[in-house]
């Protein structure tokens, strides 16, 4: 090794310094901080049940549905005057010779990609002359795709899809959210996945209440992705609501938990009833109980949740059933205008009723469930709000798994 | 069975199955050499098409495509240093010192017909074993994967090149950069700093860009000249490339195995299978100090493993409807675009889909290499290219290649850092792979002891196949240092 300090070492320090100083700053711009909306526009709900004739075919699976308040959009630039409501009409024009892009808050090939990727040609169908393109940005567990739609320009040209389990982060405050849930533009939901409480089938619990009892003596083992995963949330609410004791193992991404469970390392898991309905169609898994608002005819005897759960855990119920009956969500940037965002749910509504596109999502075996506009909005902005000791619970449950501490 | 066999072969060769392999081809080989851009981004972009196709056609088009990604991947780790996949990085320690002393020609023919004999290794795995294979894949929990990461770490020792110390040093360094981001199992963010891009951990393909390509950009700016250093003729060796194959066969035999059972292994992935195989080359060496300087086995030897990896990972997807890849997740729903349903049942009432797809896998290799053999000897050119032309093709490559792993900005400063510091590395004589190897590995050991201790506690090191690899993994520390002993005493070295 030299001893003498030459140039070439002092250039070398002092350019990693200077890289090492530019990415940090480089991370500082690149994620810049929302703009906010300016306090005098109501966050803009075009009233899409009282103006759309398509109103009648919006098939909204969610059986609380009230018409939503039709408010006069102020502070937003409608050709129409603001004393008249319901005059909004759809901005098709503006989409001609557009590009539009849709985040996916994954990486490419995952279940919200697929998603993305089969309805977007039908978008691009009923926004005539535009082009839209599926742009994957992935990362935080869907975080950083859900703040970078959340601070895009809110022109009605990019809404993205994002995980409806970012609820849960939101209600504890999670690290790195750049966005609010209550404030998005909300476009539409495209399908519900009851959650299902899978087990072994070489495990003694054929019923929920086996398995309840069991668990008093010995807790029931369950995997899940990550303490902050859906799988680990829905088990650890579970707990709460049923009393099912449950010991968590942590690490089993993607279905590494199918041959855990088939390897006797794990008793069981919560997931979606789609990405389970392989291990229980092959024998090595049974289905104790689903979460969701209707009974899947798929899933057996398994009761529901809402049937089974005491009533003074109605706050706690009512969030898993969040999970299971918002799926797949599509939002764009808060403050899109009137017109453009009825263009955009209408794109929805239609690409969605069109049969091509409803045939090749029932050859993937992938349920299709949309609800529109301000019947998704108003149910994000119900789970958001709870009584301060449920909050408290929340966090308590929950802090140390989404807040990174 | 021989006539699903039969079946499955005439139904791959005749339209319009064999058209849509023959269009997937160089599909996957251009996703294969450009860095960045996935296998998976091509599946995910060419199963729209396959809606309504039937089975063996859809299939065609899509390991046709996915086939081939790796062959394509080993061509730019050669050429420019620049890995074209993540798992053919380890292809960049032999092959490019190889282009550097103007045998670019005869990596190439060695990397390419490797890529035929891992594929069909591979294939003959999947199409043969899985009948048998269930217990083997159930066998393997989080405790034997922990071990098989730490044996995969020892290998740093390979890799270091002239000096253990150095190379434990950057390996120190590399699992440090391991641990970064969010622990996998209980969330909490370390080393983050409050950066979001910084959460999931650093990414591979960005710092691997850097440390191989980027530096070696930075390097030729400095040097002037060309890649091959002097006046050599280049181009004329790509048979004597084909040659090594077939002279080092059982080396391409241990290693397509090595690659197989690491692909029926769900959660290991091709990084592992490509390291580790290159670090068992080395290991069974007689010369294990020519590694990283041009030895053609430290080509071949990851070629074969990244090929037959594929096909181990298509055993559990087949099997159990257990998809043994990120790939293999995705084309789990081109399963069920095209129809099928994955399981015991598939094999009993599709077989001829399955031999068909023994058959695309094989014949789209060989195809796909034989193409890129007819070129070869033009794309050694490249490495004679005055560096004021060929660098900014490589910048482009380099920088483009980083972005698109996942359109962040973030990616591009890491990729620049990187290259500055494999720079300062190799101008210090500093080995850059251990970093790499325990990046790879330290995350996966990591994520599985904690699995283990959670679900055994410290016993888990008394399970039979973790225990036998636990022995490995000393034997293998041992026995360089028990040699260098000996070799001190001036013992006559005694065969192991």
């Amino acid at each position: 090794m030299k001893s003498t300090l030459n140039r070439m070492h002092v250039l070398f320090v002092v350019a990693l310094v200077a890289t090492v100083l530019s990415v940090i700053l480089l991370a500082g711009c690149a994620s810049p901080t929302p703009t906010l909306v300016p306090p005098t526009a109501v966050p803009t709900k075009a009233p899409v049940s009282s103006s759309s004739s398509a109103s009648s075919s919006v098939a909204s699976s969610v059986a609380p549905t009230t018409v939503p308040p039709t408010q006069a959009p102020t502070a937003v630039p409608t050709p129409v005057a603001t004393a008249a409501p319901t005059a909004v009409q759809p901005d098709l024009a503006f989409y001609n010779g557009k590009t539009v892009t849709f985040i996916v808050a994954t990486k490419a090939g995952g279940g919200y990609d697929t998603y993305a990727r089969a309805i977007a040609p039908y978008i691009q169908k009923y926004l005539p002359g535009s082009t839209v393109i599926v742009k994957n940005v992935d990362g935080a567990g869907h975080i950083i795709g859900a703040n970078e739609t959340y601070a895009a320009k809110p022109d009605g040209l990019t809404f993205g899809t994002f995980n409806t389990a970012l609820i849960f982060s939101q209600i504890v405050g999670a690290q790195g959210i750049q966005f609010d849930l209550t404030k998005f533009t909300w476009i539409a939901k495209m399908a519900s996945d009851n959650r299902v409480l899978l087990v072994g089938a070489k495990t003694p619990y054929k019923t929920i209440d086996d398995a309840v009892k069991a668990s008093a003596t010995k807790e029931v083992v369950l995997s899940s992705a990550g303490l902050a995963s859906a799988s680990n949330i829905d088990a650890l609410l579970l707990q709460q609501v049923l009393g099912l004791k449950v010991k968590m193992i942590a690490g089993y991404t993607g279905n590494d938990s199918d041959l855990a469970i088939l390897r006797g390392e794990v008793e069981g898991e919560v997931g979606s009833a789609s990405s389970l309905a392989h291990f229980v169609d092959s024998g090595d898994g049974r289905i104790l109980l689903q979460i969701g608002l209707k009974k899947d005819p798929t899933l057996g005897a398994a009761p529901l949740l809402s049937d089974i759960a005491p009533a003074n855990k109605k706050a706690i119920t009512d969030l898993l059933l969040v999970d299971a009956s918002i799926g797949r969500l599509v939002a764009a940037p808060p403050g899109v205008p009137a017109e453009r965002r009825l263009a955009l749910v209408q794109a929805f509504q239609k690409a969605m009723a069109d049969p091509e596109y409803l045939a090749a999502m029932q050859k993937q075996k992938l349920p299709v469930d949309p609800a529109f506009g301000d019947d998704v909005g108003n149910l994000i902005k119900s789970s958001l709000s709870h009584t301060p000791e449920d909050l408290a619970m929340l966090k308590a449950l929950l802090g140390p798994a989404l807040s990174g501490q | 069975m021989l006539e699903a066999m039969w079946s499955g072969l005439t139904q791959v060769l005749s339209f319009p199955a064999l058209g849509l392999m023959l269009l997937g081809i160089p599909i996957g080989l251009i996703i294969g050499a450009i860095p960045g851009l996935g296998g998976n981004l091509g599946l995910a972009l060419l199963i729209p098409f396959t809606y309504g196709m039937s089975p063996i056609a859809g299939f065609s088009l899509l390991f046709g495509m996915h086939s081939v990604v790796q062959t394509g991947g080993p061509m730019s780790s050669i050429l420019f240093n620049a890995p074209g996949t993540g798992p053919s990085a380890a292809d960049c320690l032999d092959g490019f010192p190889m282009a550097q002393q103007g045998k670019a020609g005869r990596a190439i023919g060695a990397a390419l017909v490797s890529s035929i004999a891992g594929s069909i290794i591979g294939a003959i795995g999947m199409a043969i074993l899985i009948p048998f294979v269930r217990p083997l894949i159930l066998a393997f929990s989080p405790a034997e994967f922990f071990m098989m990461a730490i044996l995969g770490i020892t290998f740093i020792a390979l890799v270091s090149g002239n000096s253990l110390l150095k190379g434990l040093l950057i390996g120190g360094l590399g699992l440090m950069m391991a641990f970064i981001g969010m622990d996998p199992i209980t969330g909490v963010a370390r080393f983050t700093y409050g950066q979001l891009w910084l959460f999931d951990g650093v990414k591979l393909v960005p710092i691997v860009i850097g440390l191989f390509a980027g530096s070696e950009t930075i390097s030729m700016i400095l040097k002037g000249g060309s890649i091959v250093e002097g006046d050599v003729q280049v181009g004329n060796d790509v048979f004597d490339g084909v040659k090594d194959v077939f002279r080092n066969w059982w080396l391409v035999l241990r290693c397509g195995i090595i690659g197989y059972v690491i692909g029926l292994m769900p959660g290991l992935g091709g990084e592992v299978s490509a390291w580790v195989t290159y670090g068992h080359a080395a290991q069974s060496s007689k010369h294990p100090e020519t590694f990283g300087k041009g030895n053609v086995q430290g080509v071949i030897a990851p070629a074969v493993a990244i090929h037959s990896k594929e096909g181990g990972a298509l055993v559990p997807t087949l099997a159990f409807g257990v998809p043994g890849s990120s790939a293999m997740a995705i084309l789990l729903g081109a399963f069920l675009v095209l129809g099928l349903q994955p399981g015991p049942a598939m094999l009993k009432e599709h077989l001829d889909v399955v031999w068909a797809m023994f058959w695309v896998v094989i014949i789209a290799n060989i195809i796909g290499a034989m193409a890129l053999l007819a070129v070869a000897k033009y794309l050694t050119l490249l490495t004679v290219l005055r560096s004021s032309l060929i660098v900014p093709f490589i910048m482009v490559f380099v920088m483009l290649g980083s972005y698109l792993t996942s359109n962040s900005i973030t990616d591009l400063a890491i990729t620049v850092a990187f290259s500055i510091i494999g720079y300062a590395m190799k101008k210090f004589d500093y080995p850059r792979a251990p970093l790499v190897l325990s990046l790879v590995l330290g995350g996966i050991a990591e994520k599985n002891l904690q699995m283990s201790l959670q679900l055994w506690g410290a016993s888990f090191l008394t399970r039979p196949i973790t225990f036998v690899l636990l022995i490995l993994t000393i034997l293998s520390v041992a026995y360089p240092v028990w040699r260098a002993i000996n070799k001190k005493n001036g013992k006559p070295e005694v065969a192991a």
